[in-house]
Order: C-alpha cells, then sequence, then structure tokens
C-alpha cells in the first residue's frame, strides 16, 4: 500500500462499500496553487481499483487504466475548482460471476504547497 | 503518521458503513459538441452516470487553516470560539456542530503555531467528543502526544488531522452519519467566519474574498451532503444555506482553460488554468452578515 507521505493528509479518509463492477463518485475541491495526492486502495481482497478525474465540466483529465492502474497520482493544480472522482471495483477477468463480492474502497487526498 | 495512517487503513477493512446516497449524476452537454466529442463526452457521461453512490465532501478543518494561512492575514484568538463554552451546548447536533468549530479552530491555532491555545482547543473538543459518546478518539496518548509536539508545528497539525479523521471513522463505523456530517459543517462554516472576521490591510482583504469566493462549490456540496441526510434536525440549517447559496450567485468565477499535461514517469499531472474571482461590494457585505449569522446561531 502507498502511502501520502511527504504530502500533508487532510484529515478526510472517504470510504464507501463497492460490490464488484460498482462505481463510487467523489466530488473534491482542488486548490490552485496545490500539489495534491490521490490515493485509492481496496485493501488485500479488492486488488487494485480504477480510478478516474473528472473537471467541473464533466471532462476526463485523468484515467489510471492508461498508466498501468496507478493506485497513487499527483495533481498540480492551477485554478481553484471542483473535480469528481470516479472510483470503480473492476469486474473480474473471468466475468462479472461474483455480484454478492463486496469490498470497502478507500480514498485519501494529501497536499503540499506547489514548489514556486 | 504513516504507521498511524496504515493501522486506520486496516480498521477501515472490517467495517464500512456509511449511508451513501445512491444517485445518478446530470448532465448538461452542450448541443453545439462536434459528433467525435459528442460521443467520448456521451460516453464519460455514462461512466459518471453509472457511479452508484456520490459522496460529496468539503474542505477539512486542516485545509480550511491552510486556507486562512495563505491569506498571510493577521492571527487573532478572539475571533475563535471560546473553549470554556462546551458547557452551553445540550443538544447532539448543536455539540457536533460545535466540535466541527472547535476542530477548526484547533487547526488554526495549530497552523498558525499558537500551541498553548491549540491544547485548550483540543481540551474543548475532547470535552465536546465525551459528551457525543465518541469513544477512543481523545485519548490519553493523543493528548500526550499534543503536549509532545508543542513546539512542532507541522506534528500538531498531522495529530489534528488524524484525530478529526478517527472522529469520521468512528462516527461512520458505528453508523452516526449525522452527527459526522454536523461536525463537518461546522468545521467548514468556522473556517469561513474566520476569514470574513480577520483584521486585514486591503491587499490581504481581496486574498481573503478570493478564498472565499473560491468556496462557492463546497456552499453547493455541503446544502447536497446535508439534504442527503434526509434529517429534520438539519431543516433550519438548510434553510440558510440555501439562503446563503442565493447570496454567492452574485459570486463570478471566471475560469481560464485547463491545461491537462502528464508526466508519466513522474506519475504526476498538471492541471493548468486560472481562475478569477468577481464579487461586488454589495455581495461581501451581504455574505459576510449571513456567514457571522450563521455561525452566531451554531455557537451562541
Amino acid at each position: 500500500m502507498k502511502n501520502l507521505e511527504p504530502f500533508r493528509f487532510n484529515g478526510s479518509l472517504n470510504k464507501v462499500l463497492l460490490s464488484r463492477g460498482e462505481s463510487a463518485e467523489l466530488s473534491l475541491i482542488l486548490r490552485g496553487g496545490k500539489k495534491y495526492r490521490i490515493l485509492v486502495d481496496g485493501g488485500n481482497v479488492m486488488g487494485v481499483l480504477s480510478f478516474k478525474i473528472y473537471d467541473r465540466h464533466k471532462t476526463l483529465v485523468f484515467d489510471n487504466s492508461k498508466h498501468d492502474m496507478a493506485q497513487y497520482w499527483d495533481f498540480n493544480i492551477g485554478a481553484t475548482q471542483e473535480y469528481h472522482i470516479v472510483v470503480t471495483y473492476p469486474v473480474s477477468n473471468e466475468g462479472y460471476n461474483d455480484v454478492t463480492t463486496r469490498g470497502c474502497v478507500a480514498l485519501a487526498v494529501g497536499f503540499l504547497d506547489k514548489s514556486p | 503518521m504513516k504507521k498511524i495512517f496504515c493501522f486506520i487503513f486496516s480498521l477501515m477493512l472490517l467495517a464500512c458503513g456509511g449511508d451513501d446516497k445512491e444517485t445518478a449524476l446530470t448532465s448538461d452537454v452542450s448541443s453545439e459538441i462536434l459528433l467525435e466529442d459528442e460521443i467520448i463526452s456521451a460516453k464519460q457521461i455514462k461512466e459518471l452516470k453509472n457511479a452508484s453512490k456520490v459522496v460529496y465532501t468539503l474542505p477539512s478543518p486542516v485545509e480550511m487553516a491552510d486556507i486562512l494561512k495563505e491569506t498571510e492575514a493577521a492571527y487573532d484568538v478572539y475571533i475563535l470560539n471560546d473553549p470554556d463554552a462546551v458547557d452551553g451546548y445540550v443538544t447532539d447536533l448543536k455539540r457536533a456542530m460545535n466540535l466541527g468549530v472547535y476542530f477548526t479552530d484547533l487547526s488554526f491555532t495549530s497552523l498558525f503555531d499558537y500551541a498553548q491555545e491549540a491544547m485548550r482547543f483540543m481540551g474543548a473538543a475532547q470535552t465536546m467528543s465525551d459528551e457525543l459518546n465518541i469513544q477512543g478518539v481523545f485519548t490519553e496518548d493523543v493528548m500526550m502526544r499534543i503536549e509532545e509536539n508543542m513546539n512542532d508545528k507541522d506534528s500538531l497539525i498531522d495529530i489534528v488531522g488524524s484525530t478529526y479523521m478517527d472522529t469520521d471513522l468512528y462516527l461512520q463505523d458505528n453508523e452516526r452519519p449525522v452527527i459526522a456530517k454536523a461536525i463537518l459543517a461546522g468545521a467548514w462554516l468556522e473556517g469561513l467566519y474566520i476569514a470574513v472576521s480577520l483584521k486585514t490591510d486591503s491587499g490581504q482583504e481581496n486574498q481573503i474574498w478570493k478564498k472565499v469566493g473560491e468556496q462557492k462549490p463546497a456552499l453547493g456540496n455541503l446544502v447536497r451532503l446535508l439534504e442527503d441526510c434526509k434529517d429534520a434536525q438539519f431543516d433550519s440549517l438548510l434553510i440558510d444555506l440555501r439562503s446563503l447559496a442565493k447570496t454567492f450567485e452574485a459570486v463570478k468565477l471566471d475560469y481560464q482553460s485547463i491545461e491537462v499535461v502528464t508526466d508519466t514517469a513522474s506519475k504526476r499531472t498538471n492541471l493548468g488554468g486560472d481562475l478569477n474571482v468577481l464579487i461586488d461590494k454589495k455581495t461581501t457585505n451581504q455574505i459576510k452578515s449571513q456567514i457571522i449569522a450563521l455561525r452566531n446561531s451554531i455557537t451562541k
């Protein structure tokens, strides 16, 4: 499991119960002039999670499936605005055959001042 | 902090309660989008609509204090809530909202390096927490760590952050979402109250109102978050918050376009752009007056 260091944890650990194939959306304000680390974790039970980030216009700005399913990513933010993070518990490679499998997904955010 | 974080993740796997509302996003895709873009946008919107749970967040007490620190306004302990006023809150809702208020005051005093005062606010938060029967958070160990780190601002603010998180996790795990949301509401409103109440010169005042204006989307999230609770205890607060949101409609957020640049090797994406916050004097006066009244209705 990756951690947030050297980013300062913002104090809010968001967690949600997801079934396989299910998604949750987190509406989050990211501040201009800051660096953020967004980290998702499903523990050993759920394995890797998919997460995508959309801006306030619902335009996709990040998709971890294009980056080896990275479970955390850093962002330099220019202007304060609302972003939407969609976390998905992927369907297994064997197919959608275990609809009762559920797990707890955590999403954590850390922040730092942007370097000048 | 790393050990605490790993431990909390372990606890989280044992219980993952909550009252997440199942809902779908609405979309307002413009009809002027080109066909190819329309297909891409439609797919993205579908992905968003398929999210079965929507969680609205607000800046935490630690973030609110950081926002205030950015303004470089002068610290003023007298605008904060009296830590000795803890006996005056008799309903759980008032206690919860003031626990949030004290968390922000605590974050504020910690970040501004006023450790002695931070201890007083920690004491107030502990009292509120006890009265709300929140167990295992404000332990002797936590209070000792605060004393030991009184001269280390960074460690102090980390402890505040983890204590807030532990409080929220406890309430989620014990299915007390109303209390959790009341704490969050109180914390955020206190942050805004401090921002509009600080003594500043004109340069700082512009900076502060930019920060206040940037909270417009957070206010929308707060209203939605409390509406989702469907709890009558929030009815009066919601009336005031909707009225404040109406005033905030006059705050214009002028965004410049985002440039998205990703550096795969560094695992980093730059989401560029700029934001001008346009807000006139009449609106700032109205917002200030409403925030002060709202906050006073919580703390008095």
